[in-house]
């Protein structure tokens, strides 16, 4: 059975505000640019340690930052205090259970997130619920290979290490969701991120035994997985999508 | 604490069709099922398993 992420995550919060990878400032001013935020009231979802909140509130009236872990929220609303940024609003909540009326907001991100949640589908309906027409989402995430053999492998080794981790979809798999569920996909992009092997343990206090079966299982992977890998002995890559779409204004 | 603005786009996630929440007290109380959310520390907990029936926070 998969862990609580809300128990994953209270543990390590404060390795979230630090970490590299989510506070990576040129990928969140990247991520700005091709939204372009324009005012309105938003909600950054599954937000952590609020980087992507805090990268998007200076372009609007609001961003309410939602997690389903209390610690999580503390980090976040102590660091926009911290920041000066008086526009944030911490909520603990769930993704697939928005707490907001429908057609209320202008925008919905989510940011190396959407592998924890139970159900994509269920999110992607709320956010076209809560969404104003012509309101943006964004979706950065990890994504698997598009292949048969290396997609379930992939979210093995990551289960491996965060037991909290549901899965990483295929980049193919969340354009057909998000069109499904009433948003028009306006760009896509993916990228691999190299990672440090053992920060990307160490961020999710993996066990000594573990850390050295995760190893073994990176540097030694064959085929198709480690062409998505590109392990060396200290460091492998993952590749991150992100997805631009619009709520249609005229739902077929 | 809890601004007006987003107190007015807040919604019930126990009920299907998202009724509006009303702030009372320290609580956000919905105006359907009148279940009612804690805030703590000025964060709204607003998570359908925490949420506690009306007798409770009355008694």
């Amino acid at each position: 059975m998969r862990a609580d992420p809300r128990n994953q995550f209270g543990r390590e919060a404060e390795k979230y505000l630090t970490s590299a990878i989510h506070a990576d400032s040129e990928a969140l001013a990247s991520l700005i640019e091709l939204v372009r935020p324009n005012g309105g009231f938003v909600a950054d979802i599954g937000t952590g340690a609020g980087h992507m909140a805090f990268a998007l509130a200076p372009f609007v009236e609001r961003v309410t930052a939602v997690d389903p872990t209390q610690r999580m929220l503390d980090v976040t609303a102590k660091e926009a205090r911290r920041r000066g940024l008086g526009n944030i609003e911490t909520q603990l909540a769930h993704g697939e259970k928005m707490p907001f009326r429908d057609g209320e907001l202008d925008g919905v991100s989510t940011r190396i997130a959407a592998h924890h949640f139970d159900d994509v589908e269920a999110f992607l309906c709320e956010v076209e619920r809560v969404l104003k027409p012509s309101g943006w989402f964004l979706l950065v995430d990890s994504v698997s290979p598009e292949d048969d053999e290396a997609d379930p492998a992939l979210n093995v080794i990551e289960r491996i290490r965060d037991p909290s981790h549901n899965r990483n979809l295929r980049t193919s798999e969340w354009c057909r969701l998000v069109r499904k569920h009433g948003l028009d996909v306006e760009a896509v992009s993916s990228r691999f991120k190299r990672l440090d092997i053992q920060d990307w343990m160490d961020r999710m206090s993996v066990s000594k035994a573990h850390q050295k079966w995760l190893r073994e299982l990176i540097v030694h992977s064959s085929g198709s997985l480690r062409e998505y890998l590109q392990p060396t002995d200290d460091s492998f890559c993952l590749m991150e999508a992100t997805i631009l779409a619009r709520k249609r204004t005229d739902p077929a | 604490m809890i601004s007006d603005d987003l107190l007015a786009i807040l919604a019930c996630p126990r009920c299907d069709d998202r009724p509006p929440l009303e702030l009372k007290g320290d609580r956000l109380v919905c105006t359907r099922c009148g279940w009612s959310y804690r805030i703590v520390d000025g964060i709204p907990h607003l998570l359908p398993e925490e949420a506690e029936p009306p007798e409770e926070i009355e008694g």
